[in-house]
């Protein structure tokens, strides 16, 4: 992968990760699913650098897709998470009974899709060499450190 | 990318119940929620008392949310690396998860009707 598709890739994660994280915070200025988009789409032209096979990369190409779709469905659901739970905190006769609702059912979807974010890494080990692998992770590596720096700094 | 950061989004900064915002609102609201000062000083410490155990949760979960991110990296990890670190994440979730409820209910039970609302005004909850 040369200079310029890391280029692109780590600042198009950079700014779908601040933009995402600026809307659960409600301090959305861009659209995030503009961001989600243009991210998606460089990482694709990432991918169809780094991998030569046409077979595998069609594979991994849409199982990239299906990850994107996760991450739009898993996005929103946080930010509905969370309205719900300061509705339910700001309602003086809730129960504990209601909290433990709250913490099963949204355990209940973490779960899901925590199945299907490893069933995903696994399909796109399958599909990957190695030597793909790590050229497509140098790729995330600075963007993965800005955005942990992001989150802790929440 | 997208794995961890969705990782990220499940576990960062709150577990379950996400960054608890709306703590630090009602500490900015005890002042005119709260007339009594000995009750107000009460409320105070029982808000940084969720937000301590909430910074505690953060940090626990720091080291795991690393390794699954390293894991999630590495070609060679395999599905029973990453279900050991899944399931310490879990555990620690489900420790906080519990504790900010049981704080939640110590607070809710030092203040009448009227003082709930006006630290946790449900006008601020929007669905946006």
């Amino acid at each position: 992968m040369n200079s310029d598709t890391l280029t692109r890739a780590i600042n198009a994660l950079v700014l779908l990760i601040t933009v995402s994280l600026a809307a659960c915070g409600g301090k959305e200025a861009v659209a995030p699913g503009d961001v989600e988009r243009q991210a998606s789409e460089d990482f694709r032209q990432s991918i169809m650098e780094v991998i030569e096979d046409p077979d595998r990369e069609a594979e991994v190409l849409a199982l990239v897709e299906d990850l994107q779709r996760d991450f739009v469905k898993f996005r929103e659901s946080v930010t509905k998470r969370r309205t719900e739970l300061r509705r339910l905190n700001a309602d003086y006769d809730a129960t504990r009974e209601q909290f433990k609702e709250y913490i099963e059912k949204y355990g209940a979807g973490v779960e899901l899709a925590r199945k299907a974010v490893t069933q995903r890494r696994m399909a796109l080990i399958a599909a990957t060499t190695e030597e793909e692998w790590d050229a497509l992770q140098k790729a995330e590596t600075k963007a993965m450190k800005t955005m942990v720096g992001i989150v802790d700094g929440i | 990318m997208l794995i961890a950061l969705m990782t990220i989004y499940f576990f960062g900064g709150g577990g379950v119940f996400g960054p608890v915002a709306f703590i630090d609102e009602a500490l900015d609201n005890v002042d005119t929620a709260i007339v009594d000062d000995d009750q107000s000083k009460a409320v105070t410490t029982a808000l940084k008392s969720m937000n301590k155990r909430s910074n505690k949760y953060t940090k626990a979960v720091k080291g795991p949310r690393k390794e699954l991110n390293s894991a999630f990296g590495t070609h060679e990890a395999t599905p029973e690396q990453i279900e050991a670190i899944w399931k310490n994440i879990f555990e620690l979730n489900a420790e906080y998860s519990k504790d900010f409820v049981e704080l939640r209910f110590e607070l809710r039970d030092q203040l009448s009707r009227d003082e709930w609302e006006a630290l946790f005004p449900s006008e601020t909850v929007s669905d946006s």
